[in-house]
């Protein structure tokens, strides 16, 4: 008897198991896509693999993330300002549900935070007041969660370098910012190969920018 | 990885049947052969739009498997599966309705087609325009955003200043309120979240126009109709302005304000569910008038104060309990040149105490997951205590309302609704010793339905019944809008509708046996509006029925007509960094009410109206800089010494206001410095003349004063910013 409900037990485990690392490899294999995407085609194809991952793991946080994730960039890279804005949306809403899954998580602010300040970015003059202090609010609140995490100094530095000096920005504010990210970014080691780890680069070149201001 | 961790398992469970580890192996290969060879499934398929037309970046997929694949450019999908019988397949994109097939498997190759559907967007499909301006931040399409109120020059921050620059209002300097299409003020009416707001100005002072008594910063949705408007509202001949109140804030903030005429402070503490802020402000117009000339010879300067409370409360889901307190007071005396008396420099003197009170709670939720159900209610009192000569005034009114809306959805557009409000209101009125006491009872009912026969017609149509018990009768008064969407950016619309409204207390006192005043219009509109510019002509005509006359006696035989057209352009592409818009409005109307000796144009009309907003980002000061300049042909004026009534025309109004607002922080806090002028030019405009009963001597009606200066600093300080 014993031995029987050792065996439904193991086999339970190995299969959830199973199950996370079918996902992990999943997203995985579209990060890998995500980066080497160079058309805009290519970015909506791999970012429709990442919302079929989240639509079978509708319980998993970092399902949810990447589906954000991939529809910023997606939306980063449309013509049409209206169309960005649908993506931000759709990214938010995915993004919210991660943030349900998993409450305080440091690395679900960010992406919140900065799919705020891309929706600012296509009005600032009417968004900005009210965004833009949802979006600091969110950025402080991910470092407090995390003072680890590397992206939240990424952001808050490379949002900085896209603020005017006359709004608490420029690159005096944003240069030590990303120093400290990139500094971070050294001991920052991800909890499983899938987790967040995005930003080193774009971290290195804000900086090199922000030094030739 | 995978397969090795199931596959252990599985020999875990089969080990103790099966004995030799050689026939273990050998069935999980038979097995594992086996399933691949039978399960693999090919998806294909072309997914194509309303028209046919291949549809790329389509992700179609099983639901609730990791299965799938995008439609390519030629919007052909394919990929494989191992699922087996009954599966449904999903196809979304953005900006499509999702769509969702269930495939039963028979065969190794399946193919199925998805034609998608687009979303309902303002692009696709058609909205009632005809007789509406729109100002709110949630739609794409709108004329204007709420921030373009508080930034409009000459409109001082006041929705009333900032509406006076949009088609169908007048330029109406010595009073305050709208006068929409040949209308009087107190045909134009404000509601808040459903709500009557009875006194929505500061109280009336002779020649000094009063300001609204709410800040543009309270609503996220203006909603401003210039005729022709929705059944869930009445007792307005010419216009509802129709305000909606800020959702939950998204932050704690303080906000302060310093101005010249005075200083706020505002917090706002946002909880998980709970919203709850408190304002005070406090002005006194006494250092200002010391520096700026008056043309008023004010005793008392004007000073006063508000407080008021905001509660935001999330009940549910989509449930929102709001509840508002606004409480204020002011003063004021005034001395003014005595027409009346010969004596050159005969004065009397005008004074004025009031307190004001308007309070509101509303709850909308949806329940029974379809219906969505708003009930508001209302009590609000306003005390006013006027000194004229040595007259001894006293004015009292209170309003008591409660307010249901039930609606709901048809299909995914068309909406029903049907609703009933009630009001009771009283009036005690003192003059010297003489008191008076007025009370009603008014109730009304009324149902319609925003259908929509496709996306690019419908029609609104609704109808409302209304009682009231001072007047001791009722009206059913029909609306029907249609709109039909002609392109991508264009669409017609066309409105009419009959509007009722109760004769002014003072006549209803006097005289028994008065009918509702009437209304109708028909309104034809086309508009073409994108992202960036607007064009938009309307032409109206608009039929006044029952006025009230009192002279020889108090009747309702007055009647009337307005029509005219109006033209408005915005454009925010065309210049860079560059926001304008004009409007042009024709006015023709001629009415015989009040003691009007035969049908003429109103003072408060002026055939021809022009404004010309423009304003002008310099993004590397933060700089925001524009100019307001408006135009009105003269005016009508009665000068009793002719024979015929209403025959003299003051000379055209012009006004060109400026404004600029620098943006910058103060610490971490967003700061807003703002300064404007109005009548930056000194024009000595007139607004009317005013004789004396004699008719021998006359005085000239101007603005208060010369010109306006307006300095004001707006820090908002959000909690969680500092680091």
């Amino acid at each position: 008897m014993k031995t029987k409900i050792t065996l439904v037990l193991m086999m339970l485990v190995t299969v959830l198991n199973a199950q996370n690392t079918r996902m992990e490899n999943g997203l995985l294999k579209n990060i890998k896509l995500l980066g080497e995407a160079e058309s805009t085609e290519q970015m909506q194809t791999t970012t429709n693999a990442f919302e079929r991952i989240a639509e079978a793991e509708k319980a998993e946080w970092l399902a949810q993330y990447y589906a954000g994730y991939a529809n910023v960039l997606t939306g980063m890279r449309q013509q049409d300002n209206s169309k960005k804005d649908e993506f931000y949306d759709r990214a938010l809403g995915y993004v919210n549900k991660a943030d349900e899954m998993s409450p305080n998580n440091s690395e679900v602010y960010v992406l919140k935070s900065w799919i705020l300040g891309m929706k600012i970015s296509i009005d600032p003059m009417t968004r900005g007041q009210s965004l833009g202090m949802e979006s600091g609010m969110l950025i402080a609140k991910a470092v407090e969660l995390n003072p680890e995490n590397p992206r939240a100094y990424f952001l808050k530095g490379q949002s900085a370098l896209y603020t005017p000096e006359q709004f608490g920005g420029g690159k005096a504010i944003a240069q030590p910012q990303l120093e400290m990210a990139i500094e971070k970014y050294k001991t920052f080691k991800p909890a499983s190969l899938a987790m967040p780890s995005w930003g080193e680069i774009q971290a290195k070149a804000a900086l090199e920018q922000c030094k030739k201001m | 990885m995978k397969i090795n961790l199931v596959y252990t398992v599985n020999y875990f469970i089969i080990a103790p049947e099966i004995q030799s580890m050689k026939k273990a192996l050998l069935f999980i290969c038979l097995l594992n052969y086996a399933t691949m060879a039978l399960s693999q499934i090919t998806f294909t398929g072309k997914v194509t739009d309303n028209k046919n037309a291949a549809l790329p970046g389509v992700n179609v997929f099983i639901k609730g498997g990791y299965d799938g694949s995008s439609s390519s450019a030629d919007g052909i999908f394919t990929f494989a599966t191992d699922e087996k019988g009954e599966v449904v397949i999903v196809a979304t994109l953005l900006g499509f309705e999702a769509m969702e097939k269930k495939v039963t498997i028979e065969s190794t190759m399946v193919t199925i087609n998805f034609k998608l559907r687009e979303k309902a967007n303002e692009l696709n499909t058609v909205t009632i325009s005809a007789g509406s301006f729109e100002a709110s931040d949630e739609r794409k399409i709108v004329m204007l955003r709420p921030l373009d109120i508080v930034t409009t020059a000459g409109a001082a921050g006041d929705i009333n200043g900032a509406l006076q620059t949009l088609p169908g209002t007048q330029k109406i300097g010595e009073t305050e309120g709208l006068f929409v299409r040949g209308g009087e003020a107190r045909e134009a009416k404000t509601f808040i979240d459903g709500v009557l707001v009875d006194n929505p100005y500061f109280t009336s002072v002779p020649d000094v126009p009063q300001r609204g008594r709410f800040s543009p910063f309270l609503f996220k949705g203006t909603f401003f109709s210039t005729g022709g408007y929705s059944a869930q509202y009445g007792q307005a001949m010419s216009s509802a302005l129709i305000l909606e109140s800020q959702d939950m804030p998204k932050t704690t903030t303080t906000s302060i304000g310093i101005m010249s005429v005075g200083a706020g402070l505002g917090h706002v503490h946002k909880f998980k569910n709970t919203s709850l802020g408190a304002n005070i402000n406090y002005f006194n117009l006494t250092p200002y008038f010391i520096i700026a000339k008056q043309n008023r010879d004010w005793h008392t300067t004007p000073q006063g104060g508000d407080a008021s409370i905001t509660l935001r409360q999330k009940t549910t889901k989509n449930g929102m309990l709001k509840f508002f307190v606004n409480t204020s007071t002011n003063k004021l005396s005034v001395d003014y040149e005595d027409i009346e008396n010969p004596e050159p420099d005969a004065r009397y003197r005008f004074s004025l105490k009031n307190k004001n009170l308007f309070t509101a709670a509303s709850y909308k939720d949806i329940i029974a997951n379809k219906y969505t159900l708003q009930i508001s209610s209302a009590y609000s009192f306003n005390h006013d205590d006027i000194f004229v000569a040595s007259n001894d005034i006293e004015k009292e009114n209170s309003l008591y309302q409660n307010r249901v809306v039930v609606s709901r959805p048809v299909n995914d557009l068309s909406v029903i609704r049907a609703g009933g409000e009630y009001q009771h209101a009283e009036i005690n009125d003192r003059f010297t010793i003489y008191k008076r006491t007025y009370l009603t009872d008014f109730g009304a009912a009324f149902a319609e339905g925003d259908i929509y026969i496709t996306r690019k017609l419908m029609s609104r149509a609704g109808i409302r019944a209304e009682r009231s018990s001072a007047l001791d009768k009722m009206n059913v008064a029909p609306r029907l809008s249609l709109a039909y969407k002609t392109g991508d950016y264009s669409q017609f619309s066309f409105a009419y509708g009959q509007f009722f409204q109760e004769p002014d207390y003072h006549f209803v006192q006097q005289q028994e046996g008065l009918k509702f005043e009437q209304a109708d219009h028909y309104i034809f509109n086309f508009q073409k509006v994108n992202d960036n510019q607007t064009f938009r002509v309307e032409g109206y005509y608009k039929l006044y029925n029952n006025l009230t006359v009192t002279e020889p006696g108090i009747n309702n035989e007055g009647d009337g007509y307005s029509r005219g057209f109006e033209i408005f352009w915005r454009d925010k592409k065309s210049l860079k960094y560059t926001d304008y818009w004009v409007s042009y409005s024709y006015l023709d109307t001629k009415r015989k009410y009040l003691d009007f000796p035969s049908k003429v144009t109103p003072s408060f009309a002026a055939e021809h109206t022009v404004s010309l907003v423009y304003k002008r980002w310099f993004n590397a000061q933060r700089l925001s800089a524009g100019f307001t300049y408006s135009f009105a042909s003269g005016r009508p004026y009665n000068n009793p010494n002719r024979n015929e009534f209403m025959s003299e025309h003051t000379k055209a109004f012009h006004n060109f206001s400026i404004n600029t607002s620098k943006l910058m922080m103060i610490g971490q806090h967003f700061t807003v410095l703002v300064f404007s002028i109005d009548n930056v030019l000194g024009v000595k405009n007139v607004f009317t003349y005013r004789y004396s009963s004699d008719g021998m001597r006359r005085q000239t009606v101007g603005p208060p004063a010369p010109r306006f200066y307006f300095l004001a600093l707006f820090i908002s300080i959000g909690e969680d910013r500092v680091d």
